[in-house]
């Protein structure tokens, strides 16, 4: 059976991606992350275009993560697009980001976030977040029961020229990341670290 | 930070292996327990002894049994998402339910959570843990709502 216990994590922020990925790599659950570079991407996914209709291969998530900020569809707009228009409007989604602007937060529980984190600023609190929202969503949590959707052929509006993302985020370099992100020292550090990991599996 | 997780809930034995819990995980001062659903609404509207947020303060997280009297665990997280002044507040089912359609129900009205209690102590232990950190610790409540006006009755 199709198992879902994974997180789907749209997210631009190449850097952001890959620490991610080192920090589920590190707890030896690799599997339980996938990431894909805008919410068009996961209203893809969701639904079951293209590719995506192989749910053996991308089956659906036990939680979708978003970042706020992302290109062609943002987070707001890919939350809204879920609990509207979606075929599992109860699907979890919890969102992950910079911002802790509390219109952010607000505009984010009336759209039906289930939750709301903002990304630390230290790795080692990252780290702590990263695991308990894992074990909370994956392990803890019940899902609700989620209907598949149906194969579908892709049709002209969900047509996304996005590669293959489902290997690793190395697939995310090209996206634009022109936005300041933490200067800290040990972020820094952590994805260096993370990038040569990636490359040296 | 927000400290207190008010928990409905009318079976005496679970509300008994809650505190039993909460004191493991040094956090007892945090649990605050109603016995029905409209008890629960009273506590978050301030009415009556509620009034006093000393004692009672306002809680960061709800905790709602599915079956109970008086007022059920949905109909006050009905209550809560769409009469209350405090739309957002985190609400995390915990029962005992299995059922697809209780889960289904739970989410459709706005549930953030839903959590199966389990009958194994240890696993009972971790999940509280793990609940009390993600949704005091790490999850950001909606601000607006965190002080709402007490109701002079």
């Amino acid at each position: 059976m199709i198992d879902s216990k994974f997180i789907l994590y749209g997210e631009d922020d190449c850097h952001y991606a890959t620490l991610l990925e080192a920090i589920f790599k590190q707890a030896g659950l690799p599997h339980r992350l996938r990431i894909v570079p805008n919410g068009k991407e996961i209203v893809a996914y969701l639904r079951g275009d293209g590719k995506y209709s192989n749910r053996f291969a991308y089956p659906l998530p036990g939680l979708v993560l978003l970042d706020l900020k992302m290109p062609v569809m943002n987070g707001f707009e890919t939350l809204n697009w879920i609990r509207k228009h979606s075929a599992n409007p109860q699907q979890p989604v919890v969102v992950l980001t910079c911002s802790d602007d509390l219109g952010d937060i607000k505009k984010a529980y009336e759209l039906g976030a289930n939750s709301f984190l903002t990304k630390p600023p230290n790795v080692e609190d990252l780290l702590n977040m990263v695991r308990t929202l894992e074990n909370y969503w994956l392990n803890q949590n019940a899902s609700p029961p989620l209907k598949d959707t149906p194969a579908r052929k892709p049709s002209s509006d969900t047509k996304t020229e996005a590669p293959d993302h489902s290997r690793h985020s190395g697939n995310l370099s090209g996206m634009d990341d022109t936005r300041p992100r933490t200067g800290s020292p040990a972020i820094e550090r952590a994805q260096r670290e993370a990038s040569s990991q990636s490359t040296n599996p | 930070m927000i400290e207190t997780i008010l928990y409905a809930e009318d079976n005496e034995n679970d509300v008994f292996l809650m505190q039993q819990a909460f004191r493991k995980i040094d956090g007892v001062r945090v649990l605050r327990t109603v016995m029905d659903g409209q008890e629960a609404v009273a506590y978050l509207r301030g009415a009556g002894k509620y009034a006093d947020r000393a004692e009672f303060p306002f809680p960061g997280l709800l905790l709602l049994d599915v079956k109970m009297p008086r007022m059920n665990g949905f109909e006050v997280l009905e209550w809560v998402r769409r009469k209350s002044a405090i739309p957002h507040l985190p609400v995390v089912m915990f029962t005992s339910s299995l059922e697809d359609k209780d889960r289904a129900r739970a989410y459709s009205l706005g549930a953030n959570s839903f959590l199966v209690k389990p009958s194994d102590p240890s696993k009972f232990l971790t999940m509280l843990q793990i609940m009390e950190h993600y949704w005091l610790r790490l999850n950001q409540p909606s601000r607006v709502e965190v002080m709402p006006e007490p109701v002079t009755v």
